[in-house]
C-alpha cells in the first residue's frame, strides 16, 4: 500500500483556514464530501468525533490523522490540509499540530484501515519529511514528496 | 522429540489443562505470561484505540504454554486440549503448534 495513492489533488488544502480540532476535522472531510456528495457528511462527521473523544488521533511531531470507518462508504477516502496556526489537538506531545490527515474507511475493511495507518504514523515519525511537508506551498508539493518518499523507502 | 507452543486464550482453563497434561504423562511445562498483539496495539498505541471494538473478543492476557514432548505424545496432547476447552469447536480458545527439535542441552536424560 502506498500512501501517495491516495493522495488527490482536490482533497489537498494549503493551508487550512481553521484552527479548532473539531472545525479543522470538519474542513477536511468538506474536501471529500464536496467530491463525493454521496457520502452521508453528518454520519461519518459523528464517527470522526466519536473516534476522537476515544483516544487523541495526534500522534505527535505536529501530525493528527483523524479517522472513522462508515458502513455506507465503499472506498478510502483520504484529505490533507496543513494549518498555520492550530490548537494542540490534544496531541502526545502537547505540541501544536500543523499537518493533519483525514482518514475515512469502509466498516468492514479494518485489515485497509489497520495497513494504511500503521504505515502513514511510521512514515510521519521522520522529522526531515515532516519538515518538508511544512513548508509545503501547494497540493502537487505534497504528492510529489510522499511520492518520492516512498519510492526510496517502499520500493 | 517436539516442542510443543499452545496458545491459551480462555485462561480459565490453564488448572484443569495443567492437571489432565500431568495424568497422560507430560513430565513438565514452561508457562508465560503473554499478551496478544491486537490487545497491545489497541490498547497501548493510541492511533490504533479505533480499532478496540475489533480486538474486544480478544482477551487481555493469555498463556503460552511450552512443552518439550516425545513425537507420539502429540496426539494425546491435542485430545487433552480438545476435551479440556473445546478448542476444535470455537475460536479464540486456544490454538497449538508442534515444532520439531533438532537439539536438546540441559535435558535429563
Amino acid at each position: 500500500m502506498r500512501i501517495s495513492q491516495f493522495l488527490d489533488k482536490d482533497c489537498i488544502k494549503i493551508p487550512l483556514l481553521k484552527e479548532k480540532k473539531y472545525e479543522v476535522i470538519e474542513e477536511l472531510l468538506d474536501l471529500i464530501t464536496d467530491k463525493y456528495p454521496e457520502i452521508d457528511r453528518q454520519e461519518i462527521l459523528q464517527n470522526l468525533i466519536d473516534r476522537e473523544k476515544l483516544e487523541s488521533t495526534a500522534i505527535g511531531n505536529h501530525v493528527a490523522i483523524p479517522h472513522a470507518r462508515s458502513n455506507k462508504i465503499q472506498k478510502v477516502y483520504f484529505a490533507f490540509g496543513i494549518t498555520e496556526k492550530s490548537e494542540s489537538f490534544d496531541a502526545l506531545d502537547g505540541k501544536p499540530v500543523y499537518l493533519v490527515f483525514l482518514l475515512l474507511c469502509p466498516e468492514k475493511k479494518i485489515s485497509t484501515q489497520l495497513t494504511f495507518l500503521a504505515r502513514l504514523s511510521r512514515i510521519l515519525h521522520d522529522k526531515k519529511l515532516i519538515k518538508k511537508l511544512m513548508k509545503c506551498k501547494n497540493s502537487q508539493n505534497v504528492i510529489d514528496i510522499f511520492t518520492e518518499y516512498e519510492n526510496i523507502h517502499f520500493s | 522429540m517436539k516442542l510443543i507452543i499452545i496458545f491459551l486464550n480462555k485462561i480459565e482453563y490453564l488448572d484443569d489443562l495443567l492437571s489432565a497434561f500431568l495424568e497422560i504423562g507430560v513430565p513438565g511445562a514452561t508457562i508465560l505470561d503473554s499478551v496478544g498483539m491486537g490487545h497491545i496495539v489497541s490498547h497501548d498505541i493510541p492511533i490504533f484505540a479505533g480499532l478496540r471494538d475489533f480486538f474486544s473478543g480478544s482477551s487481555p492476557t493469555n498463556k503460552t504454554i511450552l512443552m518439550v514432548i516425545k513425537k507420539d505424545m502429540i496426539t494425546k496432547i491435542d485430545e487433552v486440549l480438545k476435551d479440556v476447552t473445546g478448542y476444535h469447536k470455537e475460536t479464540g480458545i486456544a490454538k497449538m503448534i508442534s515444532v520439531p527439535i533438532d537439539g536438546l542441552f540441559g535435558f535429563e536424560k
